[in-house]
């Protein structure tokens, strides 16, 4: 009786020491939380002046997590299960938490910068508390491995998302959060009870260990398609894909520019990286997930393309082309060998780079006439030449055509593909490959149309002065430069991505 | 339990489908978060270890709190601006 007390208490004194070493690993989580709290106690302590303080705050803690992310960022780190298997730690996820620090801190940036913006962003703390939480999740998103893990985390991103589209002024604030709250709300419901389902069948939540692998083996097919099924319903509407993208048009055009940086690129990101542990540990079951993806990507790519050529709103139109890109990468999933893993990655961050110029040249042009219209964008290639040519050559990186790392990224994607489709002869990856081929050439048209209203067309107002130097060019040229160097040595970023570690 | 699980489920992804009502959808929302709760809690007896399945209902309930505040707080706001909770008179973005 002593006998097994002690054992006992050995046994928690072990779990607790495994927990408190789990802690050292979640630094990046917990100065997140630390800056959260600094802006929002900043917010209760001073009365009035507190927009300086609070983007100060704010910055400065981003800043020091992108730093000290990259520096000890170690590429081929062991994959390392916390607290008892909820969180697994990895270089791959590491990778994509620089990429979101990097965003967010962008985001910020263009806030400061925003015209009609910059005093609603820093004059209270709600909105970069709601932006931390959105970071936070998908910090967490990125390193769970466990299903109740990876539900928490998307809900604390979807949460903080509508109060990021809702807050402010304006009717259709109001009304693009409440269509995001309802989709999403119900989304992540069928998940949760395709999640249930899962646990009913294999009776472990971690999605890791043998017990789950072996149940999944053994559960019968038709319930376990149907489980698998919900549970990706949550994660395709994070990602804003196909069939459950309609909320991203609305919500992209009606909330402000940092905002939608962040959402077009953050969550997104985090889905992708959710789903490829997701197939990691289902990939030997009777669910058929090339067959699945590939019917996505195909209805994502056509879909996107397809509704963006009518658009007359650059956000909407944006809005729509991620939605392409969304499927772009799932094409990029669905190959599931190592290979696929790396071009998607790859891919993932060039739409980073790319989604954060576009984003920040379009707040550029609409600082200077108040619109995102197309008709707004008309002639200013003659007043605004430098920001213009910047936007010209983002356009044709998200087009994919050389001599912009937009080309390398769907090169490799399709080159990946089609060596899936030769070494497995699918005719689901031969379909998805024509199909990105075709939808490639379509996507042409609507990205070109930006830069030919702004060059070719003379537009309404006469905004007669020369732009002569202004700080926003330096920021353009600072993300359009890696777009041009990872054309021509993308073989850098190939070798970091070769020497990473992608244990899920 | 399952089977009224899973009748909970249909009833609440029924309600969200038809009802024209913000209320009523966030309504049929809570109907299903709860199915899996129910699920959640009968599968949890057969769990050789742990409790996984309780521990995760009771985070569900709270997570379920939040949005629904959330959820309320936006209906409010978008009935300031609209007048009104039916959701197919709340549609000035289309496209």
């Amino acid at each position: 009786m002593v006998g097994a007390a002690m054992q006992m208490a050995d046994g928690l004194k072990e779990q607790l020491q495994s927990l408190t070493e789990g802690v050292a690993f979640l630094w990046p989580e917990i100065t997140l939380v630390v800056g959260l709290l600094l802006v929002l106690l900043f917010d209760l302590i001073f009365q009035n002046k507190k927009e300086v303080g609070i983007a100060a705050i704010s910055i400065s803690v981003l800043s020091f997590l992108l730093v000290a992310q990259c520096l000890s960022f170690v590429p081929n780190l062991e994959a390392k299960d916390l607290f008892v298997g909820l969180i697994t730690v990895s270089s791959g996820a590491n990778l994509f938490k620089i990429g979101f620090t990097l965003t967010a801190l962008f985001a910020l940036i263009m806030a400061a910068q925003s015209k009609k913006y910059a005093q609603q962003y820093f004059s209270s703390s709600e909105w970069l508390v709601s932006l931390f939480g959105l970071l936070l999740g998908a910090f967490l998103m990125t390193a769970s491995s466990n299903l109740l893990m990876i539900y928490v985390s998307i809900e604390v991103v979807s949460i903080s998302s509508y109060l990021l589209t809702g807050l402010g002024k304006g009717l259709k604030k109001s009304e693009a959060a409440l269509k995001y709250l309802l989709y999403g709300a119900a989304a992540s419901a069928v998940m949760l009870y395709g999640m249930s389902w899962l646990y009913g069948l294999t009776g472990s939540l971690d999605i890791n260990t043998d017990t789950f692998i072996v149940g999944m083996n053994a559960a019968q097919p038709f319930t376990l398609n149907i489980a698998i099924f919900m549970v990706l319903a949550g994660v395709l509407f994070k990602l804003g894909a196909f069939p459950l993208h309609i909320w991203s048009p609305d919500v992209y055009e009606s909330a402000p520019m940092p905002t939608v940086t962040v959402f077009s690129i953050v969550p997104k990101l985090a889905a992708v990286f959710v789903l490829f542990r997701l197939i990691s540990s289902t990939e030997t079951t009777d669910f058929n997930w090339q067959q699945w993806l590939g019917i996505l990507a195909i209805g994502g790519m056509t879909i996107g393309n397809f509704s963006a050529l009518w658009q007359r709103n650059a956000k909407r139109m944006l809005a729509y082309s991620s939605i392409a890109h969304a499927a772009f990468m799932l094409s990029g999933v669905l190959l599931f060998n190592r290979a696929g893993i790396e071009v998607t990655v790859f891919y993932a961050f060039i739409y980073l780079i790319m989604n954060l110029a576009a984003f920040y040249l379009i707040q550029v042009f609409e600082n200077a006439t108040g619109s995102v219209n197309f008709d707004s964008f008309r002639g200013l290639g003659k007043t605004m030449p430098y920001t213009a040519i910047l936007l010209l050559v983002v356009m044709i990186s998200l087009t994919g055509l050389p001599p912009v790392a937009g080309f390398n990224a769907k090169l490799f994607l399709f080159s990946a593909v089609y060596e899936g489709y030769v070494s497995t002869g699918d005719q689901i990856i031969l379909w998805v490959f024509i199909f990105g081929l075709l939808n490639t050439v379509v996507s042409l048209f609507y990205y070109i149309r930006i830069p030919y209203l702004l060059f070719f067309k003379t537009g309404d107002q006469i905004i007669t002065k020369q732009e002569g130097f202004r700080w926003h060019m330096a920021w353009g040229t600072f993300l359009v430069l890696p777009l041009f160097l990872l054309f021509f040595r993308s073989d850098w970023f190939v070798d970091l991505l070769n020497s990473i570690n992608f244990v899920f | 339990m399952l089977l009224l699980g899973a009748l909970m489920f249909c009833v609440g992804l029924f309600v969200v489908f038809t009802r024209k009502n913000a209320i009523m959808v966030l309504i049929g929302i809570e109907l299903m978060l709860n199915s899996a709760n129910l699920n959640l809690v009968t599968f949890s007896r057969f769990d050789p270890q742990a409790l996984q399945g309780q521990i995760f209902s009771l985070f569900v309930i709270t997570i379920a709190a939040a949005e629904a505040a959330v959820a309320l707080a936006i209906v409010v706001k978008v009935y300031k601006y609209f007048k009104t909770s039916d959701l197919d008179k709340i549609n000035s973005m289309k496209g």
